[in-house]
């Protein structure tokens, strides 16, 4: 074989492996040293083709026909070049004209105006594979929600399979369909998720995602209760922090604190939320006496119980419906093998524990005390409410220490281990809130970093957190739809529209053919 | 211009009096036809059962049958785009691949027509061609018009109907000038006819390929895909940027065709 057609066939090879190359890189191995293995090996035979065909390219270039094909290679270039950049402009400067007569491809007025009012720029994920069903409807949804603000609202998909850091990351489950808005980046990133794709709750968590970032939530110190950092936790129990659920709240972009109530007679006006966890000594009178005013302007806090530990809360915390009782809950039957380490799938009717207990979620108490619920001696407007409960057979062990078993005298059934507390305080002065907002929840070891791990407790503590906080008043979107409209007839006029849309027309379409073929033919 | 609109006229009569132009007319109402009678009955069925059990217990995916527009004409379109992928090489195959086979293309180019105005004047032909074949299928919508009801007496929402009317021609548009261009490289017309399905297959399919690429591929190749770009035209929205590619690719096609024409002179 002549050495110059040799090359004819290496070049074309080349050329082949150098055009699919960006194929390799975008849709099939992904992998980048295949790539430029392809790139580099096509560029090398087209080299080739070059080497042992250079003197047709002398002849080539000195015809009249190549200087045609020159100009034609260079115009269309150029050409595609300016189409391209026309083709970006629109892309990114789009214009978009609703014609249907509800404008049901138009954002609500409440959308417009939550992405008019966004400070920061969120971005929108969606975990969902190709495949799923409600791909299509999501895409056109986050297009029109970046057509709006396009300065504002970017959005992207990732496949949970192919990302399982990223999705680990946001602590999706496998499968799970959901969208992650993400706001900020680095260590002020903040995020939420949603699993239902509507217009409705992709507006809703748009504007929980920006109000949470200007709450506060400060945690009680001074009393021994668990540390923030986890170079705090104490050498004898190293995980015994809260750095975990730290983590979650600024990633759901609340911005925390701790803060010492001694010496001071109220609590900061910007707390949105005050936690008190695990409080091993008691909090003084003039401390109690400041968390008493601020519930009692409308203040929203979260006090997680330490077993064993009196933390001179009591006359609070029966002002607002709720006693901790002594000792601490036991359940033969349903415990993680210590009737002492709960685990409760009792949920009562609530909005806090809804989703756990539509998703038939189990929380895992580790050493947890059981909690009253009064139906009288409260403060006016107060109701409490029992919201995780503990089996029918539980009973509070006031002797742990001694033994594990039931014995005469001691609180026995169904006890309450996570209570609500609201408040009306609309005729408070110098109020917060129009209602305070209160969690009680008999154990403080859920919080701690060893636990976090589980996902009803996290669920539980993140619900408690929304539900005390009440954090956005949700938007109701009524989504628009086309007037109904039918078609009224019988199956006679079913097979009337059948005959004439199947059968007369094509065929008269056809006879008109035939006769126009048998007039030329007789022609 | 003028020579232009002679030549479209001329190519408008060789159609016109061609049974194979008939023949594709009778397929795609054919087939039209029974995709339209296939929704139809869809329709019926859901509307019964919604009357029974009402809509907010139906599947979420059945209520585009609430209403004519979406439940049948929106996706009857839909249908025509794809019967128009497989038409439409059939009917641009002959423009140039038709002239070099009967060896007349040469004489056409040694008249004093102009390139540019050749092929303007041959793809208006195709367009009027095309727009006659899709033109048909508005019977569909206008026997919905007739026997469909509604409370406020407008069974069909005429806007979104023609937009997406609109979005058919105008992807037929697109399929002429693709299938010209590629009709103009070879004089056989059964290749033209294949590689044009060959050609549009895959870029009607673009976008099923993007949904399995990150940004910001995916986005450059949904942009590209002509599924994407018809879909709000077909639902109808209108789109400034969909209006900008279809114009871009027919544009684009006819500077490639007009090129090819060229390049006879100087072969």
């Amino acid at each position: 074989m002549k050495t110059s057609h040799l090359g004819k066939i290496l070049g074309a090879f080349g050329l082949l492996l150098l055009l699919s190359s960006p194929a390799t890189l975008f849709f099939t191995s992904g992998s980048l040293v295949l790539t430029a293995t392809k790139a580099v090996l096509g560029l090398a035979l087209l080299a080739a083709y070059f080497a042992t065909n250079f003197k047709q390219f002398g002849q080539f270039a000195s015809r009249r026909s190549s200087f045609f094909f020159g100009t034609t290679v260079l115009l269309a270039v150029v050409t595609l070049c300016g189409l391209l950049t026309v083709n970006y402009i629109a892309f990114k400067k789009n214009k978009s004209w609703d014609l249907t007569k509800q404008k049901i491809f138009t954002l609500a007025p409440q959308t417009s105006a939550t992405l008019t009012g966004l400070k920061d720029k969120v971005r929108a994920i969606g975990f969902l594979p190709a495949s799923h069903p409600g791909y299509d409807t999501l895409e056109q949804l986050f297009q029109r929600y970046a057509a709006e603000a396009p300065e504002k609202f970017e959005y992207s998909f990732k496949d949970p399979r192919r990302n399982p850091d990223l999705a680990a990351k946001y602590q999706l489950k496998e499968g799970q369909a959901t969208v992650v808005l993400v706001r900020g980046e680095g260590a002020n990133e903040a995020h939420t998720t949603l699993g239902i794709i509507s217009e409705q709750e992709l507006t809703n968590a748009l504007i929980k995602l920006s109000s949470v970032g200007s709450q506060k939530v400060y945690f009680l110190s001074g009393h021994g209760e668990w540390p923030l950092e986890q170079e705090a936790g104490t050498p004898k129990d190293p995980g015994a922090s809260l750095s975990e659920f730290r983590k979650q709240l600024l990633q759901e972009g609340y911005t925390s604190e701790e803060l010492n109530l001694a010496g001071k007679k109220e609590v900061p006006r910007d707390a949105a939320l005050l936690i008190l966890a695990g409080a091993k000594t008691p909090y003084t009178a003039p401390e109690a006496e400041a968390l008493g005013t601020y519930l009692a302007s409308g203040g929203r806090m979260l006090y997680f119980a330490e077993a064993g530990v009196e933390a001179g809360l009591d006359a609070l915390l029966s002002e607002h419906g709720v006693e901790v009782d002594k000792g601490i809950v036991a359940d033969p039957q349903f415990n993680s093998g210590n009737p002492f380490v709960i685990v409760s799938l009792f949920y009562g009717k609530h909005e806090l524990t809804a989703p756990l207990q539509q998703r038939k979620l189990n929380i895992e108490f580790p050493v947890a005390r059981s909690l009253t619920v009064l139906r009288q001696g409260m403060a006016p407007g107060v109701r409490a409410e029992a919201v995780v409960l503990t089996s029918p057979y539980a009973w509070v062990e006031t002797t742990p220490e001694a033994d594990a078993s039931f014995t005469d005298g001691e609180k026995s059934g169904q006890l309450t281990l996570v209570a609500a507390v609201t408040r009306d305080t609309r005729d408070a002065q110098d109020k917060r809130f129009d209602e305070a907002r209160m969690v009680v929840v008999g154990d403080s070891e859920i919080l701690l970093d060893p636990n976090w791990g589980h996902e009803a407790n996290r669920n539980l503590v993140m619900n408690a957190l929304a539900w005390a906080t009440k954090q956005v008043e949700k938007i109701t979107i009524r989504p628009p739809d086309r007037e109904v409209s039918t078609l009224q007839m019988d199956r006679v006029m079913l097979e009337r529209i059948r005959f004439v849309s199947t059968d007369l027309l094509p065929l008269s379409l056809m006879g008109l053919g035939l006769a126009i073929w048998l007039t030329r033919r007789n022609k | 211009m003028r020579t232009a609109l002679a030549i479209a006229r001329k190519e408008l009569s060789i159609y016109f009096t061609t049974p194979w132009a008939y023949a594709v007319f009778t397929a795609i109402v054919a087939i039209t036809s029974f995709f339209f009678m296939g929704l139809l009955q869809s329709f019926q069925q859901a509307q019964e059962w919604a009357q029974s059990v009402g809509w907010n217990q139906l599947p979420p995916e059945l209520s585009a049958y609430r209403n004519l527009t979406d439940g049948v004409v929106v996706q009857l379109w839909g249908s025509i785009l794809i019967i128009t992928l497989f038409v439409a090489p059939f009917l641009s195959m002959r423009l140039f691949a038709e002239e070099k086979r009967n060896k007349t293309f040469e004489l056409l180019m040694t008249t004093p027509v102009r390139p540019i105005e050749l092929v303007l004047g041959k793809y208006l032909g195709g367009l009027g061609i095309i727009s006659t074949a899709l033109g048909l299928t508005i019977v569909f919508p206008l026997t919905l018009s007739a026997f469909g009801a509604s409370e406020s007496g407008v069974v069909l929402e005429w806007p979104t109907v023609l937009l997406g009317y609109g979005g058919v021609l105008l992807w037929g548009a697109t399929c002429m000038a693709v299938g010209m261009f590629i009709s103009s490289l070879t004089e056989s017309q059964m290749v033209a006819a294949l590689l044009t399905f060959v050609v549009l297959l895959p870029w009607m399919l673009l976008r099923t390929l993007a949904q399995g690429t990150e940004e910001p591929m995916r986005s450059f190749i949904g942009y590209l895909a002509f599924d994407s770009q018809l879909q709000n035209l077909l639902q109808g929205v209108l789109d400034l940027k969909a209006l900008v590619f279809f114009l871009s690719v027919i544009f684009f096609s006819l500077l490639l065709t007009h090129r090819t024409v060229e390049a006879q002179r100087w072969a």
